[in-house]
């Protein structure tokens, strides 16, 4: 899976600037409330009153927040809950029926048939919960304005802030109560279109059980497990639109162990019902359940320590380098060249054996992407090695650099490799300062490489002229698994943190817009907020002095030109006033205000976590705190302004 | 505070503040005006010019006038449903914009505006929840007031199927969930039958009985003049007239005479006595009973002796209509 940002909760609010930017964004919006407050009620009262009046107003919502009561807010709350029922269920309805619609064309086949069903899952979901907030939420005020329901209710000593903080509530819990039942009704959707065994699709006689000679089986292919013995020719009953085949592990105490190659992101359990007798290999076996798709790995990734980045890279002289460029547009990955001094060096923190539920083993998992510049041995991988190093404080020149032995590995493409490092290590060196080289010693990992749980991995590729790709999220510490259903529910909090914040963010609108304007206006802010990451990334690059950095095409207006008159993206604009007009429209106008807007509203495709459940990582704690302080803060906001908002109108008048 | 009313007239000042409270003054307005302005602020409606008004405790007070004529913005503006252009006016000496001081109000709209998904009993448990009731203060209030306005037997269903008098009548049992000091009613027998009509008046002495300010509007002539003691008549936003009923009924220039078995003679001699004094006759007639009367009589005998009963003319009218 693509990581590209490793934010830690502390980070993202105090260094990436989130806290700065609510504190700007809330003083604007303050100051801009204020000001206008005072000129509409200045126009309508003059200077004095309009001073007397806006400042009454929030004086007044000192006691509007404090004076507040649960049960008057718990009684919207229910109004809300019972006014929206029936959209309630027909939403629930649509769901059911999109499940049983989906039934049809999502199988449990395909290479990673998870991967289609939690897409699927998550999209529908968002989608479908996202049009229920908006709906609940746009029509219920203005709809009670407009029959004149409100006036029972405000005519009571109800305030403003319990009114739009009650529905919010109202609009929470009812939308939560559908989450969490579409949450629970999809999982086992998932759980049951994936779940499958299989039979032999016949006996496997002595004769079909293949020996590996030489790492190689008698056609010539690598066989799917390298502790084979035996590869069978005989294969498992197509289901889930796929197939397994079997192979023979020779334990040491001389038994068989009977596995299932990995297809379609999974492999089963296998148990051998019957024996042949002489040979005592394997007749008949029996399958379990699909074991490896639902998943949920905690990697514990590479981090930045002091000055030194999480990774670097260094050239084939051993220099400081930032990687060789393979020609890919996309420059995810960073490339060693094989067969030289290049490196990459991933630093680790955080080590420690309670992590790894203090196994005799840790595993490391490796996401490795490979540049070719010739084909070489068709029948091997390009290979590569990794060294684990102890990290040596230069403070402390006693210290001594601990070093494992080189680590051997064919890499693996598109999928995600497992390495599995004992925690004895044999062959390890010591080098202490002023003292020969010890060798050929037992280091622990713990203890010896990843003392204080900090440790440097160093990678290189083997093959000349081969190249390794890697990214900070290409190796990973593999810390086990977590339940994924657990993660299935993580997931859901950020539809749920979403929601929240469309709740309210159509509250705060509908307390001063009429119904289908707030709709309206809330898909758009919405549909602004899903693109602020684009927009940001847009804006910066055609606002920046770098010439190279400047994307084609220009801003939104010129954009539009271009498409109007069919002109290409790299044809240079007619010079002449209106060009100039063009590009200070963009460049002055439309890009910095969209820019700036944009860091007042959510970056709504944050909160789609579909891609950690779907690839099976478990979704980070800071990452949800990140999701849910986002959605929390937002929904405050909008709170704070649909009650100004609604204490400032005349109910009446309207 | 933000306010969609465009600016007051010269003089009108917006103030929110009662400096010196009378407790037998429930409402006091002065100067009060609303002008009623479109999305620009520009003037489009005067519907209220510097109302002058105070409304004691005890009394039942009717704004009365015809439709357009300001009485139900005025009872908006002491709502805090609509903000003043200019002018003063307070409820139990606080500002109207103050939410505290519906604690001791209840509100009759000119239509029920209530949740119609909701049954009547939910409906008033709604709303004491909304004054902060504990439940078995809700549960106890709304199951009087359910029997008191006589839908105990429609309690459970949801109001969507309720006929508009029945409506109104829940409507009314909303606003007394509180048991409020001031009950202000919008059009209160709009909608109702004579029998709902009349209940409605009788409802409302039997809360002045109970010593509670009542403030009603209507256009009603009779329902007025039935039930209020004091009246202000506004026309096109103007207060016109204000004053106790009997006061404002009473016809000084005239006086009537009502006797009984007098014959032919004896009113000519009256006409003549009248005449030597300088006064002249305008009429001798039989007193009128009134149509709702008559129609209440009507339904009381029918309900105590169900069947025909005797019509005008037929020989059965014993004369005493």
């Amino acid at each position: 899976m693509v990581v590209e940002e490793f934010r830690s909760f502390s980070d993202w609010l105090l260094n990436d600037g989130a806290l700065l930017t609510f504190v700007f964004v809330t003083v604007i919006c303050a100051v801009s409330g204020l000001l206008l407050g005072f000129v509409v009620s200045s126009f309508r009262h003059g200077p004095g009153e309009a001073f007397y009046a806006v400042s009454q107003t929030v004086f007044q919502a000192v006691p509007d927040l404090f004076g507040m009561k649960f049960r008057r807010i718990w009684a919207i709350a229910r109004l809300a809950i019972k006014e929206n029922f029936r959209l309630f269920v027909v939403t629930l309805a649509i769901f059911v029926a999109a499940l049983a619609i989906a039934g049809w064309f999502i199988g449990g086949g395909g290479k990673n048939p998870e991967r289609s069903y939690v897409a699927f899952l998550f999209f529908a979901a968002q989608v479908l919960i996202s049009i229920f907030a908006v709906l609940v939420s746009a029509f219920s005020l203005p709809n009670d304005i407009l029959s004149k329901t409100i006036y029972t209710v405000v005519t009571k000593p109800v305030r403003a802030s319990e009114i739009v903080l009650g529905r919010f509530v109202g609009f929470a819990v009812i939308g939560t109560v559908l989450l969490a039942i579409v949450g629970g009704l999809s999982y086992v959707f998932m759980v049951r279109g994936i779940d499958h065994t299989h039979e032999l699709s016949e006996e496997i006689t002595v004769d079909k059980w293949l020996p590996i000679v030489d790492g190689f089986t008698p056609d010539g292919r690598r066989p799917f497990d390298p502790r084979a013995a035996f590869e069978s020719s005989v294969f498992t009953t197509r289901n889930n639109d796929h197939v397994h085949r079997l192979a023979i592990i020779q334990l040491s105490n001389g038994a068989f162990d009977v596995v299932a190659d990995e297809t379609a992101g999974h492999t089963h359990d296998v148990e051998v019902v019957e024996s042949d007798p002489v040979t005592q290999h394997p007749k008949m076996v029996r399958f379990g359940p699909p074991r490896g798709n639902l998943r949920a790995r905690q990697p514990i990734y590479s981090s930045p320590r002091g000055d030194l980045a999480a990774l670097t890279l260094t050239d084939e002289t051993g220099s400081p380098a930032t990687g060789v460029n393979v020609g890919e547009v996309w420059d995810y990955h960073k490339y060693i060249q094989g067969g030289t001094q290049s490196t990459a060096t991933f630093r680790f923190s955080g080590l420690t054996p309670s992590k790894f539920s203090n196994a005799d083993q840790v595993n490391l998992d490796l996401n490795l992407a490979v540049f070719r510049t010739h084909i070489g041995d068709l029948r091997r991988r390009i290979e590569a090695e990794i060294e684990l190093r102890n990290v040596v404080d230069v403070a402390e020149t006693e210290t001594a650099q601990v070093k494992s032995v080189k680590i051997p590995f064919e890499t693996e493409e598109f999928k995600v490799q497992t390495l599995t490092i004992p925690r004895k290590l044999k062959n390890g060196t010591i080098r202490a300062v002023g003292q020969p080289d010890r060798t050929n010693q037992e280091l622990d990992f713990f203890e010896d490489l990843a003392t204080n749980g900090e440790l440097d991995l160093i990678v290189r590729c083997i093959d000349q002229k081969q190249y390794v790709g890697v990214a900070r999220a290409s190796i990973y510490f593999h810390a086990g698994d977590t339940s994924f259903g657990w993660n299935y529910v993580r997931g859901f909090l950020g539809i749920w943190a979403q929601m929240l914040a469309i709740i309210a963010l159509s509250i705060a609108l509908s307390t001063f817009l009429k119904g289908p304007v707030v709709l309206i206006s809330s898909v758009g802010v919405v549909v602004f907020g899903y693109s602020a990451n684009f927009i940001v990334f847009v804006a910066n690059s055609v606002l920046s002095t770098d010439k190279l950095a400047n994307m084609w095409g220009g801003g939104p207006s010129e954009a539009l030109y271009r498409l109007v008159t069919q002109m290409n993206l790299q044809h240079p604009l007619p010079p002449g006033l209106g060009t100039e007009i063009l590009k200070f429209v963009d460049k002055q106008l439309l890009l910095p205000g969209l820019k700036s807007l944009s860091f007042a509203v959510p970056r709504f495709e944050n909160f789609n976590l579909a891609n950690y459940l779907a690839y099976g990582y478990t979704i980070d704690n800071q990452l949800l705190l990140i999701n849910l302080l986002t959605a929390f803060t937002f929904a405050a906001g909008m709170m704070v302004i649909g009650y100004f908002c609604f204490k400032t109108r005349e109910i009446a008048a309207a | 505070m933000v306010s969609a009313t465009s600016a007051a007239p010269a003089g009108a000042k917006l103030v929110q503040t009662n400096v010196d409270y009378d407790p037998n003054i429930v409402i006091e307005t002065q100067n009060l005006t609303k002008i009623y302005s479109d999305f620009w602020g520009r003037s489009k409606v005067r519907a209220l010019k510097g109302l002058d008004l105070e409304v004691r405790k005890g009394e039942v007070f009717g704004l009365l006038g015809p439709n357009g004529s300001g009485k139900s913005t005025t009872i908006k503006l002491l709502l805090g449903l609509l903000f003043p252009s200019g002018g003063r006016a307070t409820i139990f000496g606080k500002p109207t914009t103050e939410v505290s001081k519906n604690e001791r109000i209840g509100y009759l709209p000119e239509e029920s505006y209530l949740y119609r998904f909701l049954t009547a009993e939910e409906t008033l448990d709604f709303y004491g929840r909304l004054f902060d009731m504990p439940s078995e203060v809700r549960r106890e209030r709304a199951a009087k007031l359910i029997e008191k306005v006589g839908l105990k037997w429609a309690r459970r269903r949801p109001l969507r199927e309720y006929s508009k008098g029945m409506t109104r009548r829940i409507g009314l049992a909303q606003a007394l969930i509180n048991d409020p000091d001031l009950v202000m009613l919008d059009e209160p027998t709009s909608g109702l039958d004579p029998l709902g009509t009349r209940e409605m008046k009788d409802l409302i002495i039997e809360l002045k009985e109970q010593g509670k300010t009542v403030v009603m509007c209507s256009h009603l002539l009779a329902d007025v003049q039935d039930v209020c003691d004091r009246i202000a008549i506004l026309y096109q936003g103007e207060l016109k007239e204000l004053g106790r009923v009997d006061e404002l009924l009473e016809v000084t220039n005239q006086q009537q005479i009502r006797v009984e078995g007098l014959t032919k003679d004896a009113q000519a001699k009256i006409a003549e006595i009248l005449s030597q004094s300088g006064g002249k006759m305008l009429d001798v007639s039989s007193p009128k009973n009134t149509l709702e009367n008559l129609f209440l009589d009507i339904i009381r005998e029918s309900q105590a002796r169900p069947g025909a009963r005797g019509i005008i003319g037929s020989g059965d009218d014993n004369g005493t209509r």
